[in-house]
């Protein structure tokens, strides 16, 4: 599997952060052909606050790490690329966040939120190192009702 | 006519919140995500207002109790994060107890703070129209049997989650609807006292 280096955003790759995507999703494809799907949008690129962070692959898609907690060293994780579900393509993306999270920023902990109803890409999180720890009924609206979420964690076993 | 149970629930602005929140000291750690022990005022009002909190008063026969807190889930808005932290109550003197910043020497039972939490849970039903709660508790937060007595399910636990006293702890999330919470109001009041000493052993903290 090819090993990414993830870069800081500029204004060049402002695309990268336009898409139909899952709110606060983990991993989230752009899928305009999605039941009910969200409208395009684009996501701020700069940190809101000092404890977000924004990253991209060029020509692949974007990392952002929301919530940190430099005191409990931990993250929210999100990541998300054009294009239909492509478990290849997620699965780069997801490694390279993971590393850069725990080798960049010493972080020791990511988290996310996970709705299987819109395809739980269990074998990529799982490769990952991700676990799901926490299953909510309802916190999710999906294809008009609504879901169950799921929160993946993921520890720094270094 | 019954007395309506919401009536002693009051919305604060987030100042007041923060106030009430430094008064209930070691009861109100991890309260929507923010530290009363470690942070200071201005940060807890910054982050609160980022998160778009809303804080509230909540009140027994006409004396605050508790603060009470909700961020709305900005994926499904009839679900929201809650969080209640008891205020100490007040010295022969009359001023608050000290509170100690692991847990104040002076508070109401379990039984008494899932009262608390039915009412306010039922308030944000009726006039905020959310439909199902999530809450979020480390093992030795005060709230935690109250939340488990008062109809809340553990629906996970996040590992390792936050850093508090030394360590990194895990943190159970919860869940409820109201019509769950309810019904608990019959329920053995002891189970979440009973609970929260399972969980220390298991961390192999003193019960």
């Amino acid at each position: 599997m090819m090993t990414l280096e993830l870069v800081g955003y500029r204004a060049a790759h402002a695309e990268l952060l336009r898409g139909h995507w899952l709110t606060g999703e983990l991993i989230s494809p752009s899928r305009p052909a999605a039941p009910g799907p969200a409208p395009a949008r684009t996501l701020e690129p700069a940190p809101p606050r000092p404890e977000s962070r924004v990253l991209v692959a060029p020509d692949l898609g974007f990392v952002r790490y929301l919530e940190i907690s430099w005191v409990s060293r931990r993250a929210r994780l999100e990541i998300g690329y054009a294009g239909d579900p492509d478990p290849d393509r997620a699965a780069v993306l997801l490694g390279a966040a993971v590393r850069h999270a725990f080798g960049a920023f010493r972080l020791r902990r990511l988290h996310g939120w996970v709705t299987p109803a819109a395809g739980l890409p269990e074998r990529v999180l799982a490769e990952a190192g991700f676990v799901c720890e926490a299953r909510v009924e309802e916190a999710g609206w999906y294809a008009g009702a609504a879901v169950e979420r799921q929160i993946w964690g993921c520890l720094d076993a270094g | 006519m019954p007395a309506d149970p919401t009536a002693e629930v009051r919305v604060l602005d987030t100042y007041e919140g923060v106030d009430l929140l430094r008064r209930a000291a070691g009861w109100g750690r991890g309260f929507l995500g923010v530290d009363p022990v470690t942070q200071n005022s201005t940060l807890m009002v910054r982050l609160l207002t980022e998160a778009e909190a809303e804080t509230y008063q909540v009140a027994a026969h006409g004396s605050a109790v508790a603060v009470a807190g909700c961020v709305r889930n900005p994926a499904n808005r009839h679900q929201a994060l809650v969080a209640i932290a008891e205020l100490p109550s007040a010295g022969p003197d009359g001023a608050p107890a000290d509170a100690d910043p692991r847990r104040p020497a002076a508070s109401a039972s379990p039984a008494e703070l899932a009262k608390v939490i039915r009412r306010f849970l039922t308030y944000l039903s009726t006039h905020r129209d959310i439909t199902s709660f999530v809450a979020h508790a480390v093992v030795g937060d005060g709230a935690l049997p109250g939340l488990i007595d008062s109809g809340f399910c553990e629906v996970g636990r996040l590992r390792e989650h936050v850093y508090r006293s030394g360590g990194f702890h895990d943190e159970h999330v919860f869940f409820a609807r109201l019509a769950k919470v309810l019904e608990s109001s019959g329920a053995d009041p002891s189970s979440g006292a009973e609970r929260e000493r399972e969980w220390e052993r298991e961390r192999g903290e003193p019960s």
